[in-house]
């Protein structure tokens, strides 16, 4: 019996019962959509982390105080670190409070407030959409003028072209809207960056009820001097603060490295436990054609009898067991494309399946059809046509 | 009558069951020339299954050799008798033994297939052979789609196809009504009129008595050997042959 029959054969086998084949081949389905999904997810989350990294601004370093390290930087450390560290171009202290809510006439909506200096603007390579930015005098004159993110204004029922001028109230005090930020899109933690309301840190001492900024930032004229700053940074904060690791110190590269090697680790985490599902589906198949050479037994005789040689019976039933966990594969690999395709439309990230796992998913789930079918195939093979006639 | 179809000499068959051993046959000789028709009867027990597996190339006999068609059996491993089947034998079982999934054509293809011959011509031999047994307007029809006599004949129809040089029935009425059931064996004198070596397995003394001569089998042994007269086959052909008595 050539090829071509023992597929006729197998396919003829699996259409008899269409259910019971898709829920032999289920695990199979579902751990190879598991693969391409993980995958594609990992893949589309270090992208979308790269991006937002790099729109953190350009050759930063910022520096914070460990969690429970008890450090309290203050505001003028930025331009006396500026003085100190060779290659840094400009330094600014950030002031992070928790949200608060934002009113215009009967609009409100909540915001995170920031205070930041006049250098914010470029530092952070962010752009006006309208109105200027905060300026030195107002950072000395502790002026009460905010510069909003999109949503904010949006949030509020206002324009770019009708906020500049109006009077907000933020955390229950009057601000002067004096300009309107273009969207900054997602932050390195995927939170969204305009839903922000920026004032002078002078200002913002008052509102945030904090006198130390809880980062500072500092700019670095070329990208290949952040290490070297970040060092710098370190042995300073170390000397100042005398406990291990009482200051974090990162360049954007760090950064991003950190947070990439933390995505890769997750994506292969989740990838093995698909691959082990994987396995669950193989044992499956094998199970069902253990049935199946049982219920078969007499038809196993019968071609026996008639001349099928061993490897024509072992074909037949490996044929099937590798086109039962093959067609799941593909099924699999439709199924978490389409997945993967609705979750990036619902996540609004554009996620892509990745050729490689879909590759890699479809041959492990053949490999397994053939690990797994191996031993019913034999099984069947081995069957002695007598026995199997008189089965009934 | 030519050179023999079958050809056993001192064949005996044991089984071990444990720390007992068991003779199913004990030094049979058998001669079936091409174009004979016969019957093996005997009770259950009798060894008369095993004799069939024997003749059939199912089974190796423990002691004693087999020419089949001029070809010696003896030994081959399991692959080669299974060739031997497919080129030398044809068989009729007692439930079909049709794969539901197939139609009538594809049944009877199935051994062609396992030859390894091509789809047309093994096509063009299964049609001569369903029209041989009348079954030519049924070709497409599933098992479960014809008549019990009706799946018998597509049965005949599978071991006629490869052309081999024994028809080997084992019971080939046991399932079949007296009426189907005589139809086949009519089928089987009218094979065997036109040259086909037949043999039929049964216990059934009516059956046998379609048949040229009638061996029975007892204890292992052939324990007798009576021709048919021509009248007498004719007689049966008339005759209900018992069918559901198994």
């Amino acid at each position: 019996m050539n090829l071509w029959e023992s597929l006729r054969m197998a396919v003829l086998a699996i259409r008899t019962s269409v259910l019971r084949s898709f829920l032999t081949a289920l695990g199979i389905i579902i751990g190879v959509a598991t693969v391409i999904i993980v995958v594609a997810l990992g893949q589309g989350a270090r992208a979308a982390v790269a991006q937002r990294v790099e729109s953190l601004g350009t050759n930063l370093v910022i520096a914070f105080p460990s969690p429970g390290s008890g450090v309290q930087f203050t505001a003028g450390m930025a331009r006396s670190l500026k003085g100190r560290v060779p290659d840094v171009t400009a330094a600014m202290p950030v002031f992070s409070g928790r949200g608060a809510a934002v009113v215009w006439h009967t609009q409100n909506t909540q915001a995170s407030l920031q205070g930041v200096s006049p250098q914010w603007l470029s530092m952070r390579g962010a752009h006006l959409a309208a109105g200027s930015f905060i300026t030195s005098q107002q950072l000395a004159g502790r002026s009460r003028v905010a510069v909003v993110g999109q949503t904010v204004l949006t949030n509020l029922g206002l324009s770019p072209a009708t906020a500049v001028g109006r009077q907000i109230f933020v955390g229950g005090t009057a601000f002067t809207i004096e300009g309107v930020l273009q969207p900054l899109g997602a932050g390195v933690g995927g939170q969204s960056q305009d839903s922000i309301v920026l004032m002078p840190y002078t200002t913002s001492q008052d509102i945030l009820h904090t006198a130390y900024p809880s980062e500072l930032y500092f700019q670095v004229a070329q990208a290949k001097d952040a290490a070297l700053v970040v060092g710098t940074l370190d042995m300073i904060f170390s000397h100042t603060y005398p406990r291990p690791n009482a200051v974090n110190v990162a360049s954007q590269d760090q950064l991003l490295s950190t947070l990439s090697s933390v995505n890769r680790t997750l994506t292969l985490t989740l990838g093995s436990v698909a691959a082990v599902s994987l396995l669950v589906g193989g044992i499956g198949i094998m199970n069902i054609m253990l049935v199946s050479v049982v219920e078969r037994t007499r038809e196993i005789g019968l071609r026996k009898a008639i001349g099928a040689r061993r490897r024509d019976v072992l074909r037949q039933f490996l044929i099937e067991a590798v086109l039962l966990s093959g067609g799941g594969g593909m099924i699999g690999v439709a199924f978490g494309a389409l997945a993967t395709h609705l979750g990036g439309l619902l996540l609004k990230t554009p996620m892509a399946v990745s050729p490689v796992s879909a590759a890699v998913g479809l041959s492990f789930a053949l490999a397994v059809g053939v690990v797994f079918g191996m031993w019913p195939a034999a099984q069947a093979s081995r069957l002695d046509p007598i026995m199997a006639l008189r089965r009934d | 009558m030519t050179a023999p179809v079958v050809e056993l000499r001192g064949v005996a068959k044991t089984y071990r069951m444990g720390s007992v051993t068991v003779s199913a046959l004990r030094d049979v000789d058998l001669d079936v020339a091409a174009g004979d028709m016969v019957a093996i009867t005997g009770p259950s027990g009798s060894g008369k299954s095993t004799l069939m597996n024997i003749v059939g190339c199912l089974d190796r006999p423990s002691q004693g050799s087999y020419v089949l068609a001029g070809r010696c059996v003896d030994g081959l491993a399991d692959d080669a008798l299974a060739e031997t089947r497919n080129r030398s034998i044809g068989f009729v079982f007692q439930s079909f033994h049709l794969l539901s999934r197939l139609s009538a054509l594809e049944n009877v293809e199935l051994p062609l297939v396992y030859r390894g011959m091509g789809v047309r011509r093994r096509r063009a031999l299964a049609c001569q052979a369903l029209a041989d047994v009348g079954l030519e307007d049924r070709m497409h029809h599933l098992p479960a789609q014809l008549s019990g006599g009706q799946q018998q004949r597509v049965a005949v129809a599978r071991a006629l196809a490869g052309r081999p040089s024994l028809l080997l029935a084992d019971e080939p009425t046991g399932n079949l009504d007296s009426r189907a059931g005589r139809d086949v064996l009519a089928l089987f004198q009218g094979l065997n009129d036109e040259g086909m070596t037949v043999v039929v397995v049964t216990h059934d003394p009516l059956v046998a008595r379609h048949c040229r001569r009638i061996l029975s089998v007892a204890d292992g042994l052939i324990a007798g050997c009576a021709e048919v007269a021509a009248g007498e086959r004719l007689l049966a052909a008339a005759a209900a042959p018992g069918g559901d008595r198994a």
